[in-house]
């Protein structure tokens, strides 16, 4: 059960990453708001998350990572946040904090309802737990793809606008990032996310029907909201995946299915929470 | 007496299809300018075309030819485009605005990007080829040769030509937004002019793989692929060079597109769509529009690249008015110089004219008064040349003194009423 202590830690996480969002607004606006405050609040809410974490997981008596709801969201927002961080630190793309950090605003505010509501673990079996890592790894990588996809329809939008006055927009390299540097995080995403994907999905086939052949989810386990989703998602990111021999779908169209590949994995993300009935990790 | 005429249109009234239709080429401008002076041999012209303007500056006797409507229709018959689709995108103007206007131009700073120094080299070869042809004569001459010296002053004299950004800097940073490393990057150079070069040497700094220049000239090719360590090619192997190409400057003289979204879209599958930045800085365009919609092709033209440019001017704003006030003080003195050169000539055949009337007077009356001493008679010619010069004194100061627009009318007037 998370506890109300638990709960305001993860309302400081995201204050903290709710201020972190403001002062990058204003530094874009062109106001300077003191040096290093933004990333001071964005490293505060990754603390914050991980204090959160570890406090939760060792209430529960097992190391195990990915065991309930709580656990899984909030390691997913930590990864997420990390993988902006990283980014920003090596090569930064300011246009990427407005589209991620958001996500994992998103992804916190589910931990607080679903770390309430849904406090039972997963089957503790070696299955779920082989699924769950995978999978979640593979959804991590698919937000990245998608993120990457969004960034490279924006940037490809801005270098062809024109605007009212009949002008080009002024490029603004770092803004956007590349083009070359957008397809090619998003493709090295879906080369990683689609093999933990694929893996994840094989180890839940195997863990849903592990006794006997018997489906712990029900005769029709396989047409529930979130199988469907799952290979709805691992369809579009085959496809994208395959790219560089039907280079035809290069550019646009790729950014276009990973950025719908990311709708489906939310899509999926709130099956798998909403609905434990239908192979949502319940008991 | 000349009159001043200036017919053309621009980057703030024509677009760019307007404008590549009625640009000339410098072997057209010297047909164009040839056929001018077999139409109206009395007349002095001079015909600037650039990327951003094309405009025909004449100087012609007062009641001579070209009028302005001859001018315009010059331009559309040899385009072949009708003076109705012409001339919504025309201005029109005469006497003082014509010179406000060249030196404006000249300097810059009427160009869509204020301190570029492109221009002052362009209107410079535009008076060059006119020169050549004895187009630029008494009028035209002075004006041009005065316009080029305003514009340099303005440019050493202010900081007008600093912290704007040039089409070729923009052009690589469109280039940093599509790709993010040029090492292994090639770039194909249609055409070897000095744009084309201004481009080539921003791009060489990204350390780019590959430079191949195709020029239908191949030495010119040669030469300017030499300078950035490429190669060069003729322009038979384009199509070929085109697909290996990532990104890809042109700036030919070409009247026709040299590229067509037909011929891009087969080049691309041979990229297996891989992207491709292009730089059309020709004028007449030499890349079909519709290329720039394909996939995976970022097409950008000289009026792109310069629309950006632009938005740097208003950092500039008081080093642009600075100049201004220089170009103007130039303004004023040509203005001066030119009136008093066509007035001097014109007040000494006046007094020259009433001096020998009076003269003439002298004798009639001398001869009638046969017992006249000689010092009566000196004193009696003498009497007319004061007078003569007493009553034209006046007249001749108001003239003078009278400001360039004042001057013109006085001018006319004397010739009407004296006969000069």
């Amino acid at each position: 059960m998370v506890s109300t202590a638990q709960i305001i830690l993860l309302i400081m996480a995201i204050v903290a990453y709710f201020a972190g969002g403001a002062a990058t607004l204003l530094t874009v606006s062109g106001h300077k708001p003191a040096p290093y405050l933004r990333w001071t609040f964005m490293v505060g809410g990754i603390v914050l998350s991980l204090a959160l974490l570890i406090w939760h997981i060792s209430g529960t008596g097992s190391w195990q990572p990915l065991q309930d709801s709580l656990s899984a969201l909030l390691t997913l927002s930590i990864l997420l946040a990390a993988f902006v961080a990283y980014v920003q630190l090596k090569r930064p793309i300011a246009s990427l904090e407005w589209l991620v950090m958001p996500v994992v605003i998103v992804l916190l505010l589910m931990a607080g309802h679903f770390g309430k509501t849904q406090p039972t673990a997963y089957l503790p079996t070696a299955y779920s737990l082989v699924h769950r890592l995978f999978t979640f790894l593979g959804t991590l990588a698919f937000v990245v793809a998608g993120v990457a996809g969004a960034l490279y329809l924006m940037s490809d939008r801005m270098l062809r606008a024109r605007p009212a006055g009949g002008a080009h927009l002024p490029p603004s390299p770092g803004k956007f990032g590349s083009l070359e540097r957008l397809e090619h995080l998003a493709h090295s995403a879906v080369i990683w996310g689609f093999a933990m994907f694929t893996l994840g999905i094989l180890s839940g086939i195997s863990w849903a029907v592990h006794e006997h052949g018997q489906s712990k989810l029900g005769q029709a386990w396989y047409f529930s909201p979130k199988v469907v989703l799952t290979m709805a998602v691992w369809v579009v990111f085959a496809v994208v995946l395959n790219t560089p021999i039907a280079p035809r779908l290069r550019g646009r169209k790729s950014a276009i299915l990973s950025i719908v590949g990311l709708l489906l994995t939310i899509a999926t993300l709130f099956a798998a929470l909403l609905m434990p009935s239908a192979g949502g990790g319940g008991k | 007496m000349q009159r001043l005429l200036l017919v053309g249109l621009s980057h703030a009234t024509a677009p760019l299809a307007v404008r590549e239709r009625c640009a000339f080429t410098p072997q057209q401008r010297e047909t164009a300018l040839a056929s001018f002076r077999e139409k109206f041999p009395e007349s002095e012209a001079v015909l600037v075309s650039t990327c951003n303007r094309v405009e025909l500056y004449v100087a012609r006797p007062v009641h001579g030819r070209p009028k302005s409507e001859e001018m315009v229709q010059f331009i559309s018959e040899f385009h072949g485009i009708t003076e109705t689709d012409l001339r919504p995108h025309l201005y029109d103007y005469s006497k003082r605005e014509v010179v406000d206007h060249l030196f404006a131009v000249t300097a810059s700073l009427d160009s869509l990007v204020v301190g570029e120094t492109q221009i002052l080299s362009q209107v410079r070869e535009a008076y060059e080829a006119s020169k050549t042809l004895g187009l630029a004569g008494n009028v035209l001459h002075p004006m041009f040769q005065r316009a080029i010296a305003a514009a340099r002053e303005a440019v050493t004299e202010t900081r007008l030509a600093e912290g704007r950004r040039s089409v070729a800097s923009i052009a690589v940073d469109y280039a940093r937004q599509i790709f993010e490393s040029f090492s292994d990057k090639t770039v194909l150079s249609i055409g070897a002019g000095k744009m084309s070069t201004l481009v080539l040497k921003h791009l060489s700094d990204l350390h780019i793989r590959k430079l191949v220049v195709l020029n239908r000239d191949i030495t010119k090719a040669q030469a300017l692929a030499e300078q950035f360590g490429g190669t060069a090619a003729s322009t038979d192997e384009m199509v070929e060079h085109l697909a290996e190409a990532d990104i890809v400057v042109t700036g030919t003289a070409s009247p026709m597109p040299i590229i067509t979204a037909a011929m891009f879209q087969q080049v691309m599958k041979k990229r297996r769509w891989r992207p491709s930045f292009l730089i059309d800085i020709a004028l007449p365009r030499d890349v079909e529009e519709a290329v720039g919609e394909l996939d995976n092709v970022y097409l950008y033209n000289i009026d792109d690249l310069q629309q950006v440019a632009s938005a740097t001017d208003s950092a500039r704003a008081e080093a642009v008015q600075h100049a201004r006030k220089i170009v103007q003080e130039h303004v004023e003195e040509f203005i001066a110089w030119n009136r008093a050169r066509e007035l001097g000539p014109l007040i000494e055949q006046l007094f020259t004219k009433s001096h020998a009337m009076a003269q003439d007077e002298v004798i009639r009356t001398i001869n009638k008064l046969p017992d006249m001493s000689e010092p009566e008679k000196q004193h009696l010619s003498e009497l007319a040349r004061r007078i003569v010069n007493k009553l034209l004194h006046n007249p001749v100061q108001a003239v003078r003194e009278a400001d360039a627009d004042g001057a013109t009318p006085y001018m006319r007037a004397l010739v009407k009423l004296f006969k000069l």
